[in-house]
């Protein structure tokens, strides 16, 4: 073999091995994000619709904004009223999208107190970039 | 030497200063500087855009248009520059390459070729008064529920350039399997004509999924169906598998030309034959293929379970494999070679160090919990601008620097070409590099006002854009007044017949026989 094939299979095989890797971390990872939504502490509905956030706590109370305690594990039920929206979640490298027609749902369990943005990342139209809410972490 | 005769005959009344001649020639040289023309001009069109969004997006607060205004331009500038510049100046130069490298005297059909080379205008000229403001992805059902007549007209544009690429790449098979010389077969075949084959296949099997697509979001829209719409039954998640199913092999129907065209002038440039022509070809079919089993990378947070999205994670992963295989071949290539540093090897060099970047910065995506954070922010943006403008525009420009001299018989100007290269690839790094910073500190994509932490890097990016646009205008004006006034070039200008690797194959061959044949 010539020195070029050596470089040629060694890439080959390195990528495979990383690429292998990189797949079963991310099986386990996201598998138990969906294994987190089963245990969750508190279930909030979140109804999305061109251009605002509006959450529902479990005792009917409404909110423009999100707020949890630390500790807890939070499942979202995301439900849009228009089109598509995504709740992202930037400080928790969180994002799901919101669809009409289906319920998704993004599970997370918030550790430090704080005052975090949620952005929507699926443009939905004129009023994409103002579709904010503040996520509160007590 | 009748064919010398002609050109001669051609030079006292150039075929492009007749309209009549510009609207009725059937010819592949001819209809190829006509896909450069055209191609060229949205270029221009679209960069205008880019700079028109990048200067809105130097401030936080939206103050040079307003929301919906910025939401055509990117919709446009992004359909634009795939559908009017990108693919359509690969088509150019297979166009005018294509019959000269397998020997033929044209395509198979030259009026088809005609034909969808003028579908082409009709196209952009509804996009462009449609001015729709739905995104190029055009997610239903955002696209159902806009009222705007420009939405119908993107659709029906997007009609109306896929059957000119259909139309496009039938010709392209039938002219590579019935018009190839004797002595020119899949062994030996020159890689830019591999790729076109590959890319009219990828075209014919990918464009009628979006063509379906759009013809229910057409219906959608105007006649009451709800294929898009829950309440009807439907599902909006259906447009993206549609969309994406096309959406991911257009990035390889770009991209592959852009490779075959660099597998030629690479070893031609270095004075050194493309080591291991047979990878490379195989790699083209490959990715081809396995381009196929990605499209829903795109949709890793639409809510789709991890057991339905780890095989595209795979196959997204697998196919950066046949890439990297060109990539290793093409530096092989190098080893060794005379590396001249003149403008199209330049180029060419960019090409292969953007591609790694762009394609790494991809591989990212491939991972499921990465994406999370990343889908829909500037990271992506950033990676697929390195690869459609750092890869494949540059593998265009360094197309274009090369075969300039067989175009137009003259040479362009060193200096100022290097003034390209040197703008384009320090405004793409000052562009690209700061959209992947705002990506990963989560600054979603396609937002008209943004939080103020992020203006520092979007300022820098908004400069890159402006170096870019000035190397573009720079480009373009040398090409401008060198077809004019440039120095006459010789008929063998990087001395490739000389290293024998002639820049036309198969018209070479001809060439001996009929000399043999007196
Ligand atoms: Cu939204
Ligand atoms: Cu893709």
């Amino acid at each position: 073999m010539t020195r070029v094939r050596y470089v040629e299979w060694g890439t080959i095989i390195g990528a495979a091995i990383l690429f292998a890797y990189i797949g079963i971390a991310s099986w386990f990872t996201v598998s138990q994000f969906e294994a987190q939504a089963q245990e969750a502490d508190i279930t909030i509905e979140v109804r999305a619709r061109q251009f605002a956030w509006e959450f529902i706590y479990p005792d009917g109370t409404r909110s423009a904004e999100l707020r949890v305690k630390a500790g807890q594990t939070v499942k979202l039920e995301l439900i849009s009223e228009d089109v598509i929206h995504s709740l992202y979640i930037r400080d928790f490298g969180l994002k799901k999208d919101v669809v009409p027609g289906q319920v998704n749902v993004l599970t997370f369990t918030p550790m430090k107190p704080g005052e975090y943005v949620i952005q929507c990342a699926e443009f939905c139209g004129s009023g994409h970039s103002n579709m904010l809410a503040k996520l509160i972490v007590e | 030497m009748t064919t010398a005769q002609t050109h001669v005959e051609r030079r006292h009344t150039p075929w492009y200063k007749s309209l009549r001649r510009i609207l009725t020639t059937t010819h592949h040289t001819e209809i190829g500087m006509l896909y450069f023309a055209f191609s060229y001009i949205f270029l221009i069109v679209g960069g205008l855009f880019a700079l028109w969004m990048r200067w809105e997006l130097a401030t936080p607060e939206g103050n040079v248009v307003d929301a919906n205004f910025y939401n055509s331009l990117f919709t446009v500038h992004g359909t634009l520059m795939i559908f009017f510049w990108a693919t359509p100046v690969f088509f150019g130069f297979a166009n005018y390459m294509v019959p000269k490298m397998i020997g033929a005297p044209d395509l198979y059909y030259p009026k088809l070729n005609a034909l969808s080379f003028w579908l082409l205008p009709v196209a952009a000229a509804l996009l462009l008064i449609g001015w729709p403001n739905i995104s190029w992805t055009g997610y239903a059902p955002l696209t159902v529920i806009q009222p705007d007549i420009g939405v119908d007209m993107w659709i029906l544009s997007l009609h109306i350039v896929g059957t000119s690429s259909i139309i496009g790449s039938l010709n392209f098979i039938v002219t590579i399997w019935r018009l190839r010389r004797p002595g020119i077969n899949f062994s030996n075949m020159p890689l830019f004509v591999w790729s076109i084959a590959v890319t009219a296949f990828i075209i014919i099997l990918a464009v009628p999924v979006l063509a379906f697509g759009l013809t229910l979001l057409l219906l959608d829209r105007n006649f009451g169906t709800q294929f898009y719409i829950p309440e009807g039954g439907g599902d909006p998640i259906l447009w993206q598998h549609l969309f994406w199913f096309f959406g991911h092999p257009e990035v390889y129907i770009l991209v592959l030309p852009a490779m075959g065209i660099i597998s030629e002038i690479l070893p031609r440039l270095v004075k050194r034959p493309i080591y291991g022509y047979k990878a490379i070809a195989y790699s083209t079919v490959l990715i081809g293929v396995l381009g196929f089993g990605v499209w829903a990378h795109h949709m890793f947070t639409t809510g789709m379970s991890i057991k339905a999205l780890a095989p595209f994670m795979l196959m997204t992963m697998a196919v950066a494999i046949p890439s990297g295989i060109k990539v290793i071949n093409w530096e092989a290539t190098l080893y060794g070679g005379k590396i001249r540093f003149n403008t199209p090897t330049l180029f060419t060099l960019s090409f292969i160090g953007t591609f790694i970047v762009g394609g790494i910065t991809g591989v990212f995506h491939a991972g499921i919990p990465v994406d999370f954070h990343l889908q829909d922010t500037y990271f992506v943006v950033g990676h697929f601008h390195l690869i459609l403008f750092g890869a494949i525009s540059q593998a265009a420009f360094a197309a274009t620097y090369y075969y300039f001299p067989h175009f137009t018989k003259r040479m362009y100007s060193e200096t100022l070409g290097k003034v390209h290269f040197i703008s384009a690839n320090v405004g793409q790094y000052l562009l690209y590099i700061p959209m992947l910073a705002l990506g990963l500190l989560g600054m979603p994509r396609r937002y008209y006002e943004y939080l103020p932490e992020f203006q520092g890097l979007h300022a820098l990016a908004t400069f890159g854009a402006i170096l870019i646009g000035v190397g573009t205008i720079i480009f373009l004006l040398n090409l401008l007044i060198s077809w004019k006034k440039g120095p006459a070039a010789s008929p063998d200008p990087w001395d490739a017949a000389k290293n024998g690797m002639p820049d036309f194959m198969g018209e070479a061959m001809n060439e001996a026989e009929a000399q043999r044949h007196g």
